[in-house]
């Protein structure tokens, strides 16, 4: 085909919001649940993965002496001293106390405000699941339980028994809310942490931007307006087709890149932001989000979804040194995240959310935990019923009625639901949740009830 | 004991009585450092001259033949006083630390401690006056670490610097030989590039020349020239040579064919020193200077330095010009037949690129006479290059396993071993990222030298080789993993014990020979473990620590004397190893009460022996070296020769890597998917032409299930091949185009950052599921065709663009490393294609894509080149490299 510059850009914003949006052929995935939005109308979720799988025993620690007592007994090597946590008071009591670990004094603060909640013992399911069915194997289980990669990928697309990964679930939320984006100039899905299986989808593709500098364009050629020959060479050979599957879809993300570099050049450039957020790794990737949020106007977008990451999680060796400042990272970044969202006007529509690969074994191994299942999440934003605890803390004696065994929880509310809460919230109607989550029938509720 | 002297840090001046004006200006030499195997300085040391007291040898030898703990260190000489008064002396140091200044101990903190600050009582020293120093150190255990600083009026607490230095070390300083040369010879071209006739060429007695904005000779411009100067420079003395450049633009300089300053780049006037060259008294060396000015004002200036001699412009005296030009030598171009094709393809699959010679040296030989030399070479060692810097007195640290694996990658003859390191890197992952091995390059570097020496051994010796060594053991936490204890609910740790079944032998499902999943009567895949095996695996690999200990006792397990010796393989404390039954693989038993070695052996033998290993392992590599997608055809002849080499043994990595290499879907569709040749029919057969000359028998075509969309005509159909990873990519532009570096070492460091650089270094993957789990698939059209596309996880918007620029910038003007040292690809050696872009173009694509280029793509090439302004031929050949370096077509390999 010819080359000419207008072709160029439209042909790359189609390619840059998945060119399923603008096509019929994709015409299922583009239902919508909510009525025509108010013309304000602005939602992101915002999921922090914490990679390697939090220890969230070592988050929320019940601190009731004989609770405590038995926490220490379980984990004397990696216990977090009693004098140490910090007490809080959820909304609705279960008859047990409760706190946080000392290093998430940003989180607390924010539980105690009413904007931050607790998800207990989340985790994939098949089905309900007790600890008799767990032991006499007659429980239909996620595949590949206690493996890094799988329950990464089984946490992002909640489809526990399926082997390939597939679309996440955030890519299928992205598949059916798209629509709204009627003048979208960039994918709604962005990315400051690389590939992922939470927005994975077959027509909305993953803009993965830089956390320091968004978005980079190509240097020494001007392939959309450059007269030189090299630039037009460069030019035709993006413009040329190949009958190869990877040489055309390396193209498509060239190709991507420069048209979003343009705009996301542009609107970074304008932006305000006065809210110190930490630098370092979730810092700069959260700062990113706060920037490109605040350039939303000018991307055209009512609803998008962010993907960003913290790693070292997997607290084998030496937890009591490792953990900690993982904790402090997250903490004082979220805390700061939340103050720029505020700042910025959008608190109340931008939901952040955690996932993790899965807990940790309660029982420590020397001077670690190994890989468990359910975990403890947290739910940040003026959406969100915050400074309660929700679903159901489990019962953290080993070989108790939760337990597998050595504490690896059995979940008692699974991700379909965590995630269905979420994605109702975001606007996905009644009816979608079961597309998105084909399984959500199986379990009590399809909200768990932390959302406005 | 060896005694080692090594002089080559000697830069400063000795008192001679004509150049005694000059003593202070140009400082010191440092100290002379004594190295003891023991902790008291006793016994006969090791010698070797140190610049300044700047050290951090970590958890590594200081020096060839000291241990990695328990040495002491006394170093000696004078230090001089800058200004009149006060001084404060101060060390850092892990461990023990004594120093003296004029006799007078100022610093006595001779114990055990991790690193501290020590402040010396203060002293009154007169400016220029030398006072005698004396520094003694000692290292038990763990960490070592020593620096010497200083405070005096006007300043605050700095390193001391060599300049004030002095090690008393005598040199004669023999005579100096006059020279009776004129200069050398000048050749001036009309472009940047060197290229084409001289257009002026005359004799000129020395290089020192400011032509500020006019032009440097009649008749040439004022901007836009190059000068190359050639002859022989005759060594006045026996002696370490410095040679330095004053250069406005790039400029170059080659001493006997070595290239020594290297700074080829569009600059203002920029001083640029080599490392010291040493030369023999009344020996001649070839000289090659060369120049170009771009723009604005224009120096070239070639001057030298040495014991006795300041710097100076090189008298004319010393050089003596070349009766006839320099002729650069030109790469020979290859016709682009089908056997040069398949050949450039081979070695994309079995080396860090092809090149021209390469390719020459391949079809000479013939594959399987270069595979035989291939798997007889000697290894390229990591550790030897490390510990070859570390003796000449440099700092080591985490980035320069880096370095000397770009080395090698880019110049280690030992190509295919080199590769299969980093493919079975990418398997048996260990990560600079994490903190673990941040930091450790001896465990980076051992680990590294052990895949490779394993990559034509034996799986069953890789497997044990990697369970032992530490920098595993301390990825995983084997090391130190100590047996349950029930009174205080400790269990074993599992994290090797899961990552291992997961990820270096078997995986979690069962598998066919052709790689599909076994499956279980309701049709579902069949784990190959549960939890009750990885409890038993991990009681096996409990009770083992820090190799190379005399005593095991409790006391050592907690503290090991030989901590971060990562030289040797870990060690067992029988003490601390689960002694009851451990259930491994398919109901197999490690009865109770054996010794951590017994228990070892059955666990390895009992996993080597799972019929998933060669599956497993065999795919894997098949998607390192030549394809993503291999069909099952090909997954299960692999497997079949890792399960029986045809003599009886399992696990012969030799043989599975010719099996690999030489399968004929490796190399039967060696023009596949450029367009030329290869249809695959509806039923799946490939129709080939029959024009083959590859020396091995080509196999039956082999039938995959295959939709009638793998035709190979619609855009975007068809699977095969795979992404290049960026290392790959950029070792190979490296190769393809001859780069020239300093030494010959490649002292890229800090390279991988996704904005500008690779966004990729060895043995830096940020989990143990490497930089893509080998069954990755890019979402969208490569998903929905159910195909798999590892390396794309490394794709993405900010990658993608990062390394284009990168790749840019070290095409068109060297890569500038953090380092200071240059790396730029030999244009000259290629601009003789230019004349004619089209043949240039047809160079490009052998040689970078085994002749997969498209007729599209290269008339693009051709009609850009063809824009380029003729007088830059530089320009034109960069523009093409860049061209195909960044295409879609040449990042994939077919």
């Amino acid at each position: 085909m010819k080359f000419n510059r207008r072709a160029f850009i439209h042909q790359s914003i189609c390619a840059a919001m998945g060119a399923g949006a603008m096509s019929s052929a994709y015409g299922d995935f583009a239902r919508v649940a909510a009525a025509v939005p108010p013309a304000d109308d602005y939602k992101a979720l915002v999921c922090l993965f914490l990679y390697g799988g939090n220890d969230g025993d070592n988050c929320i620690i019940p601190r009731s002496q004989a609770e405590y007592n038995n926490y220490y007994n379980s984990r004397a090597t990696i216990a977090i001293p009693q004098n140490q946590l910090l007490p809080i008071t959820p909304k609705t009591s279960d008859g047990r106390e409760y706190a946080f670990n000392p290093n998430l004094s940003e989180m607390k603060a924010l539980f105690d405000s009413g904007k931050l909640a607790v998800m207990a013992n989340v985790g994939p399911l098949v089905e309900v699941t007790s600890r008799t069915a767990y032991q006499t194997k007659r429980a239909k289980l996620p595949r590949s339980l206690f493996s890094h990669s799988d329950q990464q990928v089984i946490w992002s697309n909640i489809r526990p028994e399926e082997l390939a990964s597939g679309t996440g679930w955030g890519g299928r939320v992205a598949d059916l809310m798209n629509s709204l984006n009627t003048n979208g100039q960039i994918s709604m899905s962005v990315s400051t942490s690389g590939a992922n299986t939470f927005q994975a989808s077959n027509t909305i593709a993953q803009y993965q931007v830089s956390p320091k500098q968004g978005s980079i364009g190509l240097n020494g050629v001007d392939v959309i307006a450059g007269t030189d020959s090299v630039s037009k060479a460069y030019r035709e050979m993006l413009e040329q087709e190949h009958k190869g599957m990877f040489e055309t879809e390396y193209n498509r993300i060239m190709k991507r890149a420069i048209s979003a570099d343009q705009i996301v050049k542009a609107s970074l450039a304008n932006v305000n932001l006065t809210t110190q957020i930490p630098a370092g790794y979730l810092g700069n990737q959260l700062k990113m989000i706060a920037r490109l949020i605040a350039g939303r106007s000018s991307f055209g977008l009512k609803r998008q979804i962010f993907f960003c990451s913290l790693g070292g999680f997997d607290t084998h060796g030496d937890e009591l040194a490792e953990h900690p400042p993982l904790l402090r990272e997250m903490s004082s970044t979220l805390g700061a995240f939340y103050n720029a969202l505020t700042e910025l006007g959008v608190a109340s529509s931008v939901t952040t959310f955690t996932a993790s690969d899965f807990g940790r074994t309660f029982r420590a191994n020397g001077k670690g935990s190994d890989h468990g299942w359910g975990n403890h999440h947290f739910i940040l934003g003026d959406a969100v019923k915050g400074g309660d605890i929700y679903g159901k803390f489990p019962n953290q004696t080993i070989n108790g009625p939760d337990d597998t065994e050595l504490g690896r929880w059995i979940p008692t509310t699974s991700c379909d639901q965590y995630a269905a809460t979420l994605a109702s919230w975001f606007g996905v109607s009644a009816g979608d949740l079961t597309t998105v989550f084909p399984h959500l029938g199986r379990f009590d509720t399809a909200n768990v009830g932390f959302m406005m | 004991m060896k005694f080692i002297v090594k002089n080559y840090l000697l830069t400063f001046i000795i008192s001679l009585s004509f150049f005694s004006v000059t003593v202070l200006a140009q400082g010191g030499d440092g100290l002379k450092g004594e190295y003891y195997t023991n902790v008291s300085l006793s016994g006969t040391p090791l010698i070797r001259y140190d610049k300044n007291i700047d050290f951090d040898f970590a958890f590594a030898s200081p020096l060839t033949g000291i241990d990695i703990d328990n040495f002491s260190i006394r170093w000696t000489g004078k230090v001089q006083a800058p200004v009149t008064g006060s001084y404060t002396f101060t060390s850092y140091s892990d461990d023990g630390i004594r120093v003296w200044v004029n006799g007078v101990k100022l610093i006595d903190n001779w114990t055990g401690h991790g690193g501290i600050y020590d402040d010396g009582i203060s002293i009154n020293l007169v400016a220029g006056q030398k006072y005698d120093i004396k520094i003694e150190y000692y290292e038990g255990n763990g960490y070592g670490q020593l620096q010497m600083y200083w405070a005096y009026p006007g300043t605050t607490r700095t390193l001391i610097p060599q300049s004030n230095l002095f090690s008393g070390q005598v040199v004669n300083i023999p005579t100096r030989i006059s020279g009776n040369g004129s200069g050398l010879r000048a050749e001036y071209f009309q472009n940047v590039d060197l290229y084409g006739t001289p257009v002026l060429i005359r004799h000129e007695a020395q290089i020192e020349n400011d032509y500020g904005t006019g032009s440097p000779a009649s008749g040439i411009w004022t901007d836009w020239f190059s000068i190359r100067w050639t002859g022989e420079m005759l060594a006045p003395i026996t002696e370490n040579i410095t040679f330095t450049s004053l250069s406005d633009d790039g400029f170059q300089l080659y001493v006997n064919d070595k290239l020594v300053i290297s700074n080829w780049s569009y600059h203002a006037t920029t001083t640029n020193n080599s490392e010291p060259f040493p030369v023999i008294a009344g020996q001649r060396y070839s000289i090659r200077a060369e120049y170009f000015d771009g723009g604005g004002n224009a120096t070239a200036k070639l001057h030298w330095s040495f014991p006795g001699q300041t710097d100076q412009a090189i008298p004319a005296q010393y050089l003596y010009p070349a009766t006839s030009g320099f002729v650069a030598p030109l790469e020979p171009q290859l016709a682009l037949t089908p056997e040069n094709q398949d050949a450039s393809r081979f070695l994309m699959q079995a080396t860090y690129g092809p090149t021209h010679s390469e390719i020459s040296n391949l079809r000479a030989k013939g594959y399987e006479g270069w595979l035989t030399e291939q798997f007889n070479l000697p290894q390229s060692s990591h550790v030897q290059y490390m510990n070859i810097l570390r003796d000449e007195g440099r700092r080591i640290y985490g980035e320069q396993f880096n370095e000397a694996f770009w080395t090698f990658a880019v110049t280690g003859r030992d190509q295919l071993r080199q590769r299969m390191a980093f493919s079975l890197s990418q398997i048996f992952v260990i990560s600079q990222l994490g903190g673990t091995l941040e930091d450790k390059p001896f465990g980076l570097a051992t680990y590294y030298d052990m895949l490779g020496r394993n990559a034509f051994g034996n799986y069953r010796q890789l497997l044990e080789d990697v369970t032992l060594h530490p920098a595993m053991g301390k990825y995983l936490d084997m090391l130190a993993n100590e047996k349950e204890d029930a009174t205080i609910n400790r269990i074993p740790n599992e994290n090797y014990a899961r990552e291992i079944l997961q990820l270096f032998s078997i995986g979690l499902y069962q598998l066919n020979l052709d790689g599909s999943l076994k499956l279980d009567a309701l049709g579902k895949p069949i784990p190959t473990y549960d939890n009750e095996e990885v409890k038993g695996f991990a009681r096996v690999f409990t009770g083992w620590n820090w190799g190379g200990n005399a005593t095991r006792t409790d006391s050592t397990w907690n503290f090991p004397p030989k901590q971060y010796d990562f030289s040797q393989p870990m060690q067992s404390w029988v003490t601390k190893h689960s002694t009851g039954e451990k259930l491994l693989l398919n109901g197999a038993i490690a009865p109770s009460g054996q010794t951590p070695e017994k228990d070892l052996k059955d666990a390895l033998d009992n996993i080597f022996n799972h019929p998933n290993v060669g599956v497993f392992i065999g795919k894997q590599l098949i998607q390192r070296l030549v394809t993503s997608n291999p069909s099952q055809q090909y997954i299960s002849r692999v497997a079949s020769v890792f399960n029986n080499n045809g003599s009886g043994v399992r696990g012969d990595m030799k043989a599975v890597t010719r099996a690999i290499l030489m399968d004929s879907e490796a190399r039967m569709d060696s023009r596949a998917g450029y367009g030329i040749d290869r249809v695959r029919t509806s039923r799946g057969n490939y129709n080939r032409q029959s024009n083959r000359s590859v020396t091995q028998p080509i196999g039956t075509p082999n039938v995959e299930a295959l939709t009638e969309a793998d035709s190979g005509t619609i855009p975007g159909s068809v699977t095969t091949g795979k992404l290049r990873e960026p290392i790959l990519r950029y070792a190979h532009l490296l190769r393809a185009f001859d780069a020239q570096s300093i030494g010959g070492r490649y002292r890229f460091q800090y390279i991988d950052g996704q904005e500008w650089g690779t966004g990729q270094s060895a043995l830096k993957a940020t989990s143990v599921f490497n930089f893509f789990e080998p069954d990755y698939s890019l979402p969208g059209a490569i998903t929905t065709a159910g195909a798999l596309s590892p390396e794309f996880k490394l794709a993405n918007e900010t990658s993608i663009i990062g390394n284009t620029n990168f790749t840019r910038d070290t095409i068109y003007g060297g890569m500038m490393t953090w380092t200071g040292f240059p790396i730029t690809l030999n244009h000259a050696r290629y601009l003789g294609w230019i004349n004619d872009p089209g043949k240039m173009v047809d160079q490009l694509n052998l040689v970078m894509m085994g002749g997969a280029m498209t007729g599209d793509m290269k008339a693009s090439i051709v009609r850009g080149v063809n824009g380029v302004w003729d007088g830059n031929p530089g320009e034109k050949l960069k523009s093409a490299i860049f061209l195909v370096a960044t295409s879609k077509e040449y990042v994939i390999q077919k």
